[in-house]
């Protein structure tokens, strides 16, 4: 395998015209993905037998977990680059990740909330995954929030590049720490997906559902590092050659 | 020696110094002028390691700076814009502090007499006048033993006579074989330079 | 410039600096007096709330008083001059984060066997409050240190610096306030205690080397 066709994407020029041709096909292909999966989850899946329609959220309340916390990982993974390689495309897109993941860890949660309601009454209950959503919650807050909190650019990705390395570092502590706390006061939620035998007619809009969310959000990132490459490398002769093709 | 080659440093993508080369061998005296806001203050700074060009590279003794056996931070001493004192704790205790163990008394006693500050020595560096904390800092750099002295506007709020002495001091430093780089705004204060690079946008030769 | 001259200076510096000495202090004392005051004083109460309160106090106290640790030296450029003429930065850092629970922990630490008996707590579980007190005001100090260090350059960042310590220390609160409780029950608490001990070795050995690293940034 030729890695130098890789390597290349590491360079701006080459890496905003790459996801710029991609951006599109990625967000198509992922609504048609979240589509399919949702007229399966919604309509054609049977109701389950315990919790009735109720249960349909996790189609919605799977995906924005999982990508959550994938999220997270990639950004650590994208501030690691960053720091040791200096590299402006890795802290783009380090700094689009934060408020898209922070923005599915919040829809984690809402749907979190409304299926909690059918199912335990109450809206929030100190279930340890909702917990540890809240947690990761704040610690994309804590990210974004440093990153606008420093003027300088360059210093503002690398101390929010520092922070994410230490955040993904602590955060299968935390949430271990947050799991044996909540085995301490109940055990019995037992969530849907908990289970090893859920039926295949509502596990294939589920798969759905999780590659059109994930292939959307690339798709979102796509565009959003693109930009941020743009801010960062304004002093270089393909920037100007650009914003010259754009005007004429 | 120090050697720079095209040092260049953009904030924000604002320019603030670029295209800076030059030689520095021992004895030599080299001065950075321009006027405020010209970005003196950042290339010191970049010379003492502290803040990182966006390119170009700074070498001693012909190795980079920054790889890992170079011994450029050993030889350096560095007066800041800010003097690098505390508040809290007298002259005497900030220099000891600083200094360590190891520095000549003698020679301290000579500094702090021919500075006027030897009846001060036990009052609160918060107490003192601004110009008496600016010499304090001078002998600070004067007592490190260092070879290189990087000084930013090492003349702030000092008198006449203490600027005299400093002339003499310098250049005495500059005869054993020591290097000093130092920058200023007003070319009253200047001591004769071998090297000189105006930040206003020329280089030359002194 | 020698370890031990930081040493020497930090402890001549908060002698003179005393009332931000006191400010931890006085902030864990009005915390533990306010819970009673607030939620009531039955015996079984306090001995529930004693964990919690202790953790969340000294959590809050060294989140307040944390700025002490580098801005100062910040301001005044003494941190540029360590930076320079020190061989190991990191080193430097971690003297300075020991020096700073040394004076800024520990009297809170000495005085909370007092408040624990203030709510009720006896005997041996006195001596587990002081322990789990040690190794979680180790670790709480050195993540402070780090959210310090990298808010450094910004004007008032006592938001941003809870925001970052909170989330990140919620293991410790958790496994702290369990350890407390369980003592007081009579109940076996090595797990817990394990976890702080686990937890104290990891942020204090490499806590001092992302704070050095965030420091170089911030100053940079």
């Amino acid at each position: 395998m030729n890695l130098k066709s890789i390597y290349k994407y590491g360079s701006p020029p080459h890496y905003f015209k790459l996801s710029l041709q991609l951006e599109y096909w990625l967000l198509g292909s992922g609504v048609i993905l979240i589509l399919i999966g949702m007229v399966g989850g919604l309509f054609i899946a049977p109701p389950d037998y315990q919790m009735g329609d109720a249960f349909r959220i996790i189609y919605f309340h799977v995906p924005s977990a999982y990508l959550s916390m994938s999220g997270y990982a990639c950004m650590a993974v994208a501030s690691v680059i960053g720091l040791v390689w200096r590299s402006n495309v890795a802290f783009s897109i380090a700094k689009t990740i934060a408020p898209v993941g922070a923005a599915f860890t919040f829809l984690a949660l809402v749907t979190g909330m409304l299926w909690g309601k059918p199912m335990w009454g109450t809206a929030w209950v100190w279930d340890a995954r909702l917990t540890s959503e809240l947690i990761l919650l704040l610690i994309y807050l804590a990210y974004i929030l440093l990153h606008q909190s420093i003027e300088d650019r360059s210093k503002a990705d690398r101390s929010s590049s520092l922070l994410a390395l230490v955040g993904v570092i602590n955060l299968p502590i935390i949430h271990y720490s947050v799991v044996w706390w909540n085995t301490l006061h109940q055990g019995s939620t037992i969530s849907k997906f908990d289970s090893p035998s859920i039926a295949s007619e509502m596990l294939w809009p589920l798969i759905f559902m999780i590659f059109g969310y994930t292939i959307f959000f690339v798709g979102v990132i796509c565009r959003g590092s693109a930009g941020e490459v743009l801010i960062r490398e304004k002093r270089s002769k393909w920037v100007r050659a650009f914003i010259e093709g754009i005007k004429s | 020696m120090l050697q720079t080659e095209s040092l260049e440093l953009f904030r924000n993508d604002v320019p603030i110094y670029s295209n800076i080369s030059f030689n520095l061998i021992q004895g030599q005296h080299l001065v950075l002028s321009g006027s405020n806001g010209s970005g003196k203050t950042s290339l010191i700074r970049t010379l003492c390691c502290l803040t990182n060009p966006s390119s170009g590279c700074i070498k001693w003794n012909k190795s980079n700076v920054d790889s890992i056996d170079n011994d450029y931070l050993d030889r350096i001493a560095y007066l800041g814009h800010k003097n690098g004192l505390i508040d809290e704790l007298t002259l005497m205790e900030n220099i000891e502090v600083t200094l360590g163990k190891n520095f000549d008394r003698s020679e301290l006693t000579n500094l702090l007499e021919n500075f006027n500050l030897f009846a001060h020595k036990d009052i609160l560096y918060s107490n003192l006048s601004n110009g008496q904390k600016r010499k304090t800092a001078l002998i600070r750099v004067i007592l490190s033993s260092k070879q290189l002295w990087i000084m930013d506007e090492p003349f702030t709020n000092l008198d006449v006579d203490s600027i005299a002495f400093i002339d003499i001091i310098i250049n005495s430093h500059l005869n054993k074989g020591g290097m000093l780089i130092s920058a200023s705004h007003s070319p009253e204060n200047r001591i004769d330079c071998d090297l000189e690079i105006n930040l206003d946008g020329m280089i030359h030769v002194a | 410039m020698l370890l031990r001259d930081i040493i020497r200076r930090d402890v001549k510096i908060s002698i003179r600096r005393s009332t931000d000495v006191l400010t931890g202090l006085i902030f864990f004392l009005l915390i533990a007096l306010i819970f009673p005051l607030a939620a009531g004083t039955e015996k079984d109460l306090l001995l529930k709330m004693v964990g919690p309160v202790m953790l969340i106090s000294a959590l809050l106290a060294s989140m307040m008083s944390i700025q002490n640790i580098f801005k100062p030296d910040y301001i005044n450029g003494s941190l540029e001059q360590m930076m320079i003429t020190t061989n190991s930065f990191s080193a430097l850092i971690a003297v300075k984060i020991m020096m700073f629970w040394i004076i800024f922990s520990m009297p809170l630490i000495l005085i909370a066997s007092f408040i624990a008996s203030a709510y009720y707590v006896t005997g041996f579980s006195i001596f587990t409050v002081i322990l789990t007190l040690v190794l979680s005001t180790l670790s709480l100090v050195n993540l402070s240190a780090f959210a310090a260090s990298l808010t450094l350059a910004i004007r008032n960042p006592g938001a941003l610096i809870s925001l970052i310590v909170i989330p990140l220390s919620l293991p410790i609160i958790i496994f702290g306030s369990k350890a407390i409780e369980y003592s007081i029950l009579s109940m076996d608490n090595s797990g817990p205690l394990y976890f702080l001990t686990g937890m104290m070795f990891f942020t204090c050995s490499l806590g001092p080397l992302v704070t050095a690293s965030a420091i170089k940034i911030s100053i940079d």
